[in-house]
């Protein structure tokens, strides 16, 4: 079972990656296009939105690769003077997967819930056509997606501390 | 009673090693339900980034520091600094001061100037007769060099959260900046002059130096002349800057590979920007909250009945600010911190560019001051020496700074001397 959230979770990874680096050469493209078009004084009222709209996917995918990496900024205090107690490092890193998850899950639920005020009172399209909701619509996603990261590092503690045992 | 039980959980949390983004995303849906107010109210303010333009310019200039430092710039960065300035008294240290600045403005203090310059100018200072301790104190103190300078990160995050022209910004930070620099080369200078050291000068080398990285000497000439003379904004010179870097390590130079190096550098480069946006995200909500409840206005009104001069404020807000500095990362610290103590300072006539300033001092000593000081474990692990080991190299930089810091707080002309109102 474990096997099988590891899986997803690498598929999670290679996505991000993929569109982060996709999404990062799309703001540049973007941000280029949108000077040249000034200076030529032709400006197409969607490239600014949509490079912001980029940065604010960047926000989120970024955030979802670093979940997996451990790499958030954190004060991270306990965990060097605890490295010669490994029991003690688990315990405190599961605390730390299991609040980071639950508290991100209490995001989902508030971004959600933004997300159907959307559908609900804003239904005229922004630029490109494309509804605010369907941007917003990331934000759910993407904090699911950070939660389900700190669930599966969650279980990993378990899985390490198992191998040990096992080769003791 | 309860508000101290969630603080205390809070606190808890954090000193654990809970993600900052998290604290502060709880912190605001905790506020926000017991408030009685729709926690939906947290989700809105995370989906206002996607309304700030100047947000842009954040991953763009970290990927042009990234793609600077996995090339071989610093190398010929070095060789140029040390051409130019190697012969004067405490040249060599004055050179690891001017490199490292220029890569942190870029880099954003991430640790990135410590791994990528340390191990290069390491060895040329101690070659040079510098003591070990006095090496690795400046090295460790360099990391953070430059948070002053454009087109520094926290620069530009201070304007976000402030909003504070970032224009100005870049222009203030400059004579701040040059002062700190001055204070650390003078020491440098005396350490210098008791072992004399000094490489001979050659024109030819320093002909060859300058040939050999004209293009990254241009970048910082580019930024200035493209933000101060009106030629760009913020964030069209950061787009400039990216595709300028690309073009110069990927193609001039060919120092790196784009089937190789390119997705590899985008992804480590946005290891930080991801970080800082989330804290961003989640930290809207929770200033929001702040300014909601009219905190800041309550401080306000405690602070003038125990401060009644600027000066005895200001010596409070340093004080303040060192502790939080030592404790928090930059980032997180700016987010939080600016929206509560900004009403204040103003208040007390402290002008918010020179707030700045003074802010962003302060938090470049947090980066190298004992026992927490980020920078301290970077060069501990970098360098392999124990932590301890650290400090003691580090302290006397710890004070330099702070009489830098003086200066810079008490003499707000410097600060504010490019400044328009």
């Amino acid at each position: 079972m474990f096997k099988f959230f590891k899986f997803i979770d690498s598929i999670i990874n290679k996505s991000c990656s993929f569109l982060l680096v996709t999404t990062i050469i799309a703001i540049l493209v973007f941000s280029l296009m949108g000077m040249l078009a000034r200076y030529v004084n032709y400006s197409p009222l969607w490239i600014d939105p949509l490079v912001r709209h980029l940065v604010y996917i960047v926000a989120f995918v970024s955030g979802i690769l670093i979940t997996g990496n451990s790499k958030h900024i954190s004060i991270d205090l306990l965990d060097k003077y605890l490295e010669d107690r490994p029991a003690g490092q688990r315990f405190v890193k599961r605390t730390i997967y299991l609040v980071s998850a639950f508290s991100i899950l209490w995001l989902v639920k508030a971004s959600y819930d933004f997300l159907l005020s959307e559908m609900q009172f804003n239904t005229e399209p922004g630029f490109l056509d494309i509804k605010s909701s369907v941007w917003v619509s990331l934000m759910p996603i993407g904090f699911a997606l950070m939660a389900y990261r700190y669930f599966v590092k969650f279980l990993a503690t378990f899985q390490s501390s198992e191998n040990k045992e096992q080769t003791c | 009673m309860l508000a101290t039980v969630i603080i205390i959980l809070l606190s808890v949390f954090a000193l654990i090693g809970v993600p900052l983004f998290i604290i502060l995303g709880l912190a605001a849906l905790v506020c926000f339900y017991f408030t009685g107010i729709e926690t939906s109210a947290v989700a809105i303010e995370v989906f206002r980034i996607a309304s700030v333009p100047t947000l842009v310019s954040i991953p763009l200039f970290t990927l042009a520091g990234f793609m600077l430092a996995e090339s071989k710039s610093p190398q010929r960065i070095v060789r140029l600094a040390q051409a130019a300035c190697g012969h004067l008294p405490g040249g060599i240290a004055i050179v690891s001061l001017v490199v490292c600045a220029f890569f942190t403005a870029f880099t954003g203090a991430s640790g990135v100037t410590i791994i990528a310059l340390g191990g290069l100018l390491y060895p040329v200072l101690v070659q040079q007769n510098y003591t070990e301790n006095f090496s690795l104190g400046l090295l460790t103190t360099c990391g953070s060099l430059g948070l002053l300078f454009p087109p520094s990160l926290p620069l530009i995050l201070y304007g976000v959260i402030a909003r504070v022209d970032i224009g100005e910004l870049f222009k203030a930070g400059i004579v701040p900046g040059i002062v700190i620099m001055l204070v650390y080369s003078l020491w440098a200078v005396k350490k210098a002059e008791v072992k004399k050291q000094i490489t001979p000068f050659s024109w030819s080398e320093l002909h060859l130096a300058l040939k050999g990285c004209a293009w990254e000497v241009l970048l910082p000439l580019v930024i200035v002349v493209g933000v101060y003379g009106g030629f760009a904004t913020v964030t069209e010179m950061s787009t400039i800057t990216a595709f300028y870097v690309m073009i110069v390590e990927f193609i001039i130079h060919k120092d790196l590979n784009f089937k190789k190096d390119f997705s590899r550098i985008i992804i480590d480069s946005m290891y930080l920007v991801g970080s800082i946006l989330m804290i961003l995200c989640c930290a809207l909500g929770f200033t929001n909250y702040i300014v909601d409840q009219e905190i800041p206005m309550k401080a306000l009104e405690i602070m003038k009945q125990v401060f009644h001069s600027k000066y005895s404020f200001l010596l409070f807000l340093n004080i303040f600010l060192l502790v939080i500095g030592a404790l928090k990362d930059v980032f997180s610290a700016i987010i939080v911190v600016v929206p509560l103590i900004l009403p204040i300072s103003k208040e007390f006539g402290v002008h918010p560019i020179h707030m700045a300033m003074i802010f962003l001092t302060n938090l470049e000593i947090g980066y190298i001051a004992p026992p927490f000081g980020i920078n301290l474990f970077i060069a501990s692990a970098r360098f392999k020496r124990p932590i301890v080991q650290m400090y003691k190299a580090t302290w006397p930089f710890v004070i330099l700074s702070v009489i830098a810091l003086m200066i810079i707080t008490y003499v707000p002309f410097l600060s504010l001397m490019f400044v328009k109102n």
